[in-house]
């Protein structure tokens, strides 16, 4: 529900990660996005378009992976992914389950498009 | 040439990172936190009026009351016998975060409080999304309300430890099922501890009251 937080955070790595390059452009921003985050993705395009419109970064493309939940049993060791947020395992309909994957709000990578071969190290 | 370079960084919100300062700050004080989100009317300043009174004289309480506009929830709270009350006026915001938690605890010498009760603004969305530092999350539902709550604000039920259903001398004149709420509850979090009470006629109050007891107790801060 914070978009506009994570969208300031990803134009901050961007801006990080834009001054190592010499002569090249970031162009896309890939990230992965948890059903558990709660962040929607028309919301984080948005706020992220609103933020970056007057700097070098307007346009940047974020492509988002979206992580559904996965849970995997406590009690028979089953994984199956949650839908509608009802947190209970599938074979044996236990709720003491661990949640595997669903939380993730991270940038995967980062495209870059260069017109020389060689870049400044990061030092 | 275009050219694929992995980050694999995680994000934080400036709220997350403020919220751990906060949490890493509570626990060294061994100060208990409990963040009390709702909708509108369940009863959440009536409940922290009781607790007051049930409290106040064995152990040090703080409150800080969030409300979009006016303070009159803190000022409940002081003339039930709070000591240490501080409002918070969003102005808009539909939710605390965890810069106005700080601002405000800057006027609190958090070394002579025991358990600090954040009553967040009636609302179950945006508070599910603002971590505070806290110990746990409280919901407050009531019996005036559907029981099937949990399955609506799932995100909510699922971030919170503790579901407390009030207004239990309702019961019947609604709808409202209680055996429903707490399976529709467990569906979306099997974890969750329950307490059911009336604010108006004390009924399971002082179940509540020893739970908190024994947190505080067991935070070995006294």
């Amino acid at each position: 529900m914070h978009e506009l937080g994570i969208a300031e955070s990803i134009l901050n790595a961007i801006r990080l990660k834009s001054g190592e390059l010499a002569g090249a452009s970031i162009t896309a921003v890939g990230l992965r996005i948890g059903v558990l985050s709660n962040i929607v993705d028309e919301s984080l395009r948005f706020a992220f378009e609103v933020i970056s419109k007057d700097t070098e970064f307007a346009g940047i493309k974020l492509d988002i992976e979206n992580c559904p939940v996965l849970i995997e049993c406590l009690d028979c060791g089953k994984r199956n992914t949650v839908v509608e947020y009802r947190f209970s395992c599938e074979g044996c309909g236990s709720g003491r389950v661990k949640v595997i994957q669903g939380y993730e709000l991270e940038i995967a990578y980062m495209e870059i498009e260069s017109g020389f071969p060689e870049r400044r190290s990061p030092n | 040439m275009t050219e694929k370079i992995p980050v694999n960084q995680k994000l934080l919100s400036e709220n997350d990172l403020i919220a751990a300062r906060l949490r890493e700050k509570f626990r060294q004080k061994g100060i208990i936190v409990l963040n009390l989100v709702s909708s509108p009317g369940s009863g959440k300043t009536t409940l922290l009026e009781k607790t007051i009174g049930a409290l106040k004289d064995k152990y040090r309480l703080a409150l800080i009351a969030g409300d979009v506009q006016t303070e009159n929830d803190a000022d409940r709270l002081i003339r039930a016998g709070g000591s240490i009350v501080r409002p918070i006026v969003t102005g808009g915001a539909c939710h605390l975060d965890a810069r106005m938690i700080e601002r405000s605890l800057e006027s609190i010498d958090l070394d002579k409080v025991d358990l600090l009760f954040i009553e967040n603004v009636g609302n179950l969305v945006c508070p599910a999304g603002f971590d505070l530092g806290e110990n746990m999350k409280v919901v407050l539902m009531s019996t005036t309300e559907g029981d099937d709550k949990p399955l609506k604000y799932p995100a909510m039920f699922r971030k919170a430890s503790v579901v407390v259903i009030n207004k239990i001398d309702l019961l019947g004149l609604s709808d409202f099922d209680l055996a429903s709420a707490r399976r529709n509850a467990r569906e979306i979090n099997a974890d969750l501890i329950f307490f059911e009470i009336s604010c108006r006629d004390g009924r399971g109050l002082d179940t509540w009251f020893g739970w908190l007891t024994s947190l505080i107790e067991k935070s070995g801060n006294r």
